[in-house]
């Protein structure tokens, strides 16, 4: 059970936006409680993913996205340092055909962002076909470690004096005169708790708690996406590798687990859908807890006529997640975050990230002139 | 049902061009073979800028069946460059080329099994071909012969597109970049084993099309051109011979033309000289300007083909029946 009947701000969902949002809320004297359904914080969409600390090489489509990504960089690079893994070479690698870039394109776009490139070693570029490949470019980027992450996000709640109650799920908020009417569930049945302001970060299930609480849904499109992680062969120890911009791949260091991580935009996705009032909630739980079959080996195929030595590769298991970005976003590749005030309740907040390292724009738009620097 | 499917990971490209009638069944039966036969496949349809609906009826069918794609060329390129783009993009370990309007799926699995027992190209060819005569077959005979002799390449007689590559024999294939692309040519060129299959192919339309000697004949002289510079040194010495002659006529005349000689023949054996000079003229000068062309048509890198949308299948149990779901990511 919660241990105050009525809370500053209650923050729902433990992820990496969540907690760091609690920390910040607690650090300014409010009296905050962070309520996370799992038994563990950052277990899910801050957990799986590739784990790449973006420095804006990703976005040549959406200078904005780039640049932003550019200034966060630096910021969560210093403030997470002890989870940042740097001890590997990054290379981005621009095939012939169906690339939406060409290298040219390409290099003038990172010069424009004002980000470190330079052409790849030559025994780093030799591991490319050089019939698909046209320009291989060493660059700058880092990975961080989800379970040194979570250590420090976890302290720093301690520190910050937050109250965290794991296995506690949100069902529905109400009016109330306070604020709103939280129910909720634990492990000692439902109760009913109160907070001037509630804040919804339960990422891909934000409109689950929406619909239960009979509120107008956000446009939102979600994805069950399937991430390989293998053991790569002795070419590709120490080294990140991404092919852009295109239907191409992802091979980078997944430091959590000392593996690598590999994605394909083709087929890391699985299935897509968006949330609409006619369609139950939970559809993500759903289709998380259905059988799933691996494209491990589409991937790896696709993968390899790019970089052959990733035959060699050997598959471990695959992270399931299911990913969810704003439509209008889909186009430009840009990932804005979603942050809407009194969202059908005056007094719900609700925050939606498609980074980690986007958390400094979320915090912006919470405490205008004061997160960013 | 209960043998266990194969590890190969085979793709199947169709290319497709206003087959609004029969593309959607024809897909349909590919995939079915394949779900039963291969635990790993994708079928890859290659719309030729199709303007009939055909496209339409495709991307109905990634709602329905797994393991589609489907790409759509923003105009038409013709056959050859539409293989390609599926060719360029498939990612099997064995990569199947199969026309809906004349080809029999249940031979997939037998063409690959082929493939996979060691041949790096297994090339579908039609059983008794229809006989060509006059003209065609004597200049069919004369194109299989002087490919046989002279280029080294065996090409079957009555080679269809139906065919299985292995992945490094496609991967070769792909290596040459020409621009002038035969894909029954370019698969014996690579130097892998072309076993050839015979099979009688399943017309889904009421009248095969008949190949038209025109375009037999001008397909033929690209394949000449592209790979060999025989006509280029026939003609050569053909001038060379031929002015040899002439020069030698020219001074015989001079000589003949004395007192009491043959010079009174006068107009006619000039106009029989001068056609005959001129006709070897033109035949140098139309082998070099199709050489030239083609270095040109060479030299300009232009892909052979634009791809303007790709779509996958995107299927998922347990949310495939439920409404508002999309299935492709545009």
């Amino acid at each position: 059970m919660l241990i105050r009947a009525h809370y500053d701000h209650l923050v729902v969902g433990g992820g990496f936006y969540g907690a760091v949002l609690a920390s910040e809320l607690a650090a300014r004297g409010r009296r905050v409680v962070l309520c996370e359904r799992a038994g563990d914080l950052l277990q899910r969409a801050s957990l799986n993913n590739q784990a790449r600390v973006h420095n804006g090489y990703h976005y040549p489509r959406s200078l904005l996205t780039a640049l932003r990504s550019r200034v966060n960089f630096q910021r969560f690079s210093d403030e997470y340092s002890p989870a940042i893994v740097s001890n590997f070479r990054k290379l981005y690698a621009v095939p012939r055909r169906f690339s939406k870039v060409s290298a040219r394109q390409f290099l003038r776009f990172v010069e424009q962002i004002g980000a470190p490139i330079q052409p790849a070693s030559r025994p780093d570029a030799a591991l490319f076909d050089r019939d698909l490949i046209e320009a291989v470019f060493s660059v700058v980027e880092h990975a961080f470690d989800a379970v040194i992450l979570k250590r420090l996000v976890r302290e720093r709640l301690e520190r910050e004096g937050v109250e965290v109650a794991l296995r506690t799920e949100v069902l529905r908020l109400r009016r109330h005169a306070d604020g709103l009417e939280v129910h909720y569930r634990d492990s000692s049945g439902e109760a009913v708790v109160t907070a001037t302001e509630v804040l919804n970060c339960t990422y891909s299930g934000i409109n689950d708690l929406l619909k239960e609480s009979g509120l107008p849904i956000l446009r939102i499109k979600h994805e069950l996406t399937e991430m390989a992680l293998i053991e790569p062969p002795e070419e590709l120890q120490g080294l990140g590798v991404t092919v852009m911009c295109g239907p191409f791949f992802s091979c980078m260091p997944y430091p959590a687990r000392q593996q690598h991580s590999l994605s394909h935009v083709r087929y890391t996705p699985h299935a897509a859908w968006e949330d609409s009032d006619d369609v139950e909630s939970h559809v993500g739980e759903r289709v998380m807890a259905e059988p799933k079959v691996s494209k491990y080996p589409h991937m790896v195929r696709a993968s390899a006529l790019y970089l052959p030595c990733l035959t060699r590769a050997k598959y471990q298991s695959s992270l399931w997640e299911v990913k969810s970005v704003l439509p209008q976003s889909e186009g430009d590749d840009s990932r804005p975050i979603l942050f809407r005030r009194d969202h059908g309740l005056p007094g719900l907040v609700c925050v939606m990230g498609g980074k980690l390292d986007n958390i400094y724009d979320a915090l912006m738009e919470y405490h205008p002139g004061t997160a960013v620097p | 049902m209960s043998e266990p499917r194969s590890d190969a990971f085979v793709s199947v490209v169709v290319p497709i061009r206003d087959r609004m009638d029969y593309a959607a069944g024809f897909v349909r039966e590919v995939h079915a073979i394949l779900e039963r036969t291969y635990a790993n496949f994708e079928v890859i349809l290659v719309d030729d800028g199709s303007t009939d609906g055909t496209g339409e009826s495709l991307r109905q069918l990634l709602k329905e069946l797994d393991g589609l794609r489907l790409l759509r060329l923003s105009r038409p390129f013709g056959r050859e460059a539409t293989i390609l783009a599926g060719l360029d993009s498939s990612i099997g370990d064995y990569i199947v080329v199969i026309l809906p309007e004349s080809d029999p799926v249940e031979l997939i699995p037998p063409m690959v099994e082929r493939c996979r027992l060691g041949s790096g190209v297994v090339v579908g060819v039609e059983e008794n071909p229809a006989r060509q005569r006059g003209l065609s077959g004597l200049a069919s005979k004369c194109f299989h012969w002087y490919c046989r002799k002279q280029l080294h390449l065996n090409l079957h007689p009555g080679s269809r597109f139906f065919r299985v590559f292995s992945r490094s024999a496609l991967n070769a294939v792909l290596q040459i970049q020409d621009r002038v692309r035969n894909l029954r040519y370019l698969s014996g060129v690579v130097g892998f084993d072309a076993d050839p299959f015979p099979y009688r192919p399943h017309w889904r339309v009421d009248r095969p099309p008949r190949r038209r000697f025109t375009r037999a004949l001008s397909e033929g002289i690209g394949i000449i051109l592209a790979n060999t510079r025989h006509p280029l040194r026939f003609v050569t010495d053909l001038g060379l011979v031929a002015s040899a002659i002439n020069l030698g006529y020219a001074l015989y005349s001079v000589i003949a033309t004395g007192p009491g000689s043959v010079g009174d023949r006068g107009w006619s054996v000039v106009a029989l000289q001068l056609g005959i000079m001129f006709f070897v003229l033109f035949v140098v000068l139309a082998v070099l300007a199709e050489y030239v062309g083609l270095v040109l048509w060479e030299t300009r890198s232009r892909p052979a083909y634009f791809v303007a949308r790709e779509e996958q299948s995107n299927l998922v149990k347990g949310l495939v029946q439920r409404r508002n779901v999309v299935n492709e990511s545009r």
